[in-house]
């Protein structure tokens, strides 16, 4: 694993701070703004979180990137969990299924450039998100 | 075994290229937030604004207000195009987030078609001040931060 | 059973408790600075509690729940709650996210927080 790729596994809330840490310390590497950064870095804490509420476990992994003008960030946070049945409903802001906050996920679209989401029912669900700056 | 993964929402705002083009466009058509007296700041938005756009006037917008411990913010919409529920929005949350610096805002500008769809559109404004003139928000701005100093003082 | 500790510094400002939030707000220091801080309440009686936010750079809707026990538990000890120096990226994020943060009373700096309790 190079300097330029990072595997985070996370199981409890304290894991949530090293993987932020993770994901600041790569932004600073690459001379990531300071808003990019607390933006890929509040939504990657939000849906690490996520894991944790909802899923045993789960593996987040950054990625330095770059495109022809600016270096980015590539996160992918997965877990094997019960996996979300309805995505486009998980989607809509407001909707959750269970507890009062939902999976965030709307919220954490608005914070990055790129944000994919799959997920298989029963297994397991990968969000990849990516942050330019 | 293969996996199926179903991919039901791809989403990509923006390729490097166009960020790249916007940025530039962004740093020839961005305004400075100008300081007035006080510790109240001032930003004249001008022409569409749409969520990118927004999302970068509010980055700007708070920083100063980190960087100058604004207490102030008067955002004037007067050259605004197109003032709907979407613009909307983007001023409540622009100035929700400047709340939680400690930082109140005055939307001014609002000419009375303006001020009418809003009212129609039944858009709730909540805690967020608007005024008609550019004025009368520095009025209000000015005798707000007069107040609050008068109260450091004694 | 000895007492949580936490690394952050209580400190008290003529009758205003001040609160020097450091790092991330992540689950066990939270437990463990609220559970000081309702001791101290307690033992000292504090008139107000301004939260120092300025050493926050991260924050996301759960970490703002964790937030929200302690100020209303702070509250119903009968000394009102204010956050200070909340930076642009943690104002940005939560935003972004729609949290709801209409339950916080918020200054712009620590001096602002202070004369808000006179």
């Amino acid at each position: 694993m190079s300097a330029r790729e990072k595997r985070l596994r996370i199981i409890r809330s304290s894991d949530i701070h090293v993987v932020v840490m993770a994901v600041q310390e790569m932004a600073k590497q690459i001379g990531m703004n300071t808003g990019a950064s607390a933006a890929l870095s509040t939504a990657v804490s939000e849906l690490s979180t996520n894991i944790i509420k909802y899923a045993k476990s789960g593996i987040v992994t950054t990625r330095a990137v770059r495109n022809r003008d600016q270096p980015g960030i590539e996160v992918l946070v997965q877990n094997h969990g019960p996996g979300i049945e309805d995505i486009e409903l998980a989607m809509i802001d407001n909707v959750s299924t269970s507890g009062t906050l939902g999976l965030g996920l709307p919220g954490a679209k608005r914070l990055v450039d790129e944000f994919e989401i799959s997920s298989q029912t029963g297994k397991r669900t990968r969000v990849r998100v990516v942050k330019w700056g | 075994m293969m996996e199926a993964a179903l991919v039901v929402d791809i989403y990509s705002r923006r390729t490097g290229e166009v960020i790249a083009q916007q940025s530039k466009a962004m740093i020839d058509m961005s305004t400075p937030i100008a300081a007035l007296w006080g510790g109240v700041l001032m930003l004249p938005i001008v022409g569409l604004l749409d969520s990118s756009r927004a999302e970068d006037i509010m980055q700007r917008m708070l920083e100063a207000i980190a960087e100058k411990q604004a207490t102030m913010f008067i955002l004037d919409i007067s050259g605004v195009s197109v003032v709907d529920t979407a613009v909307a929005n983007h001023l409540i949350r622009m100035s929700k987030a400047a709340r939680l610096m400690g930082c109140d805002t005055i939307v001014s500008g609002l000419s009375p078609s303006v001020a009418r769809t809003i009212v129609e559109l039944g858009i709730e404004v909540g805690e967020m001040q608007t005024t008609g003139t550019l004025q009368d928000a520095v009025q209000v701005a000015f005798n707000r931060v007069g107040v609050e100093q008068n109260i450091e003082r004694t | 059973m000895s007492e949580p500790e936490t690394p952050i510094d209580l400190q008290q400002v003529g009758n205003i408790l001040l609160v020097p939030l450091q790092g991330l707000v992540h689950d066990e220091l939270m437990n463990d600075l609220c559970n000081e801080v309702l001791a101290y309440l307690q033992y000292k009686r504090p008139e107000g509690v301004i939260l120092n936010m300025a050493g926050i750079e991260v924050l996301d809707r759960h970490d703002l729940e964790r937030l929200k026990t302690m100020v209303e538990s702070v509250a119903l000890m009968g000394a009102p709650v204010v956050l200070a120096e909340v930076r642009p990226g943690v104002a940005a994020g939560l935003t972004m996210l729609d949290a709801d943060y209409s339950w916080v009373i918020a200054k712009r700096t620590v001096e602002l927080a202070m004369a808000h309790f006179q």
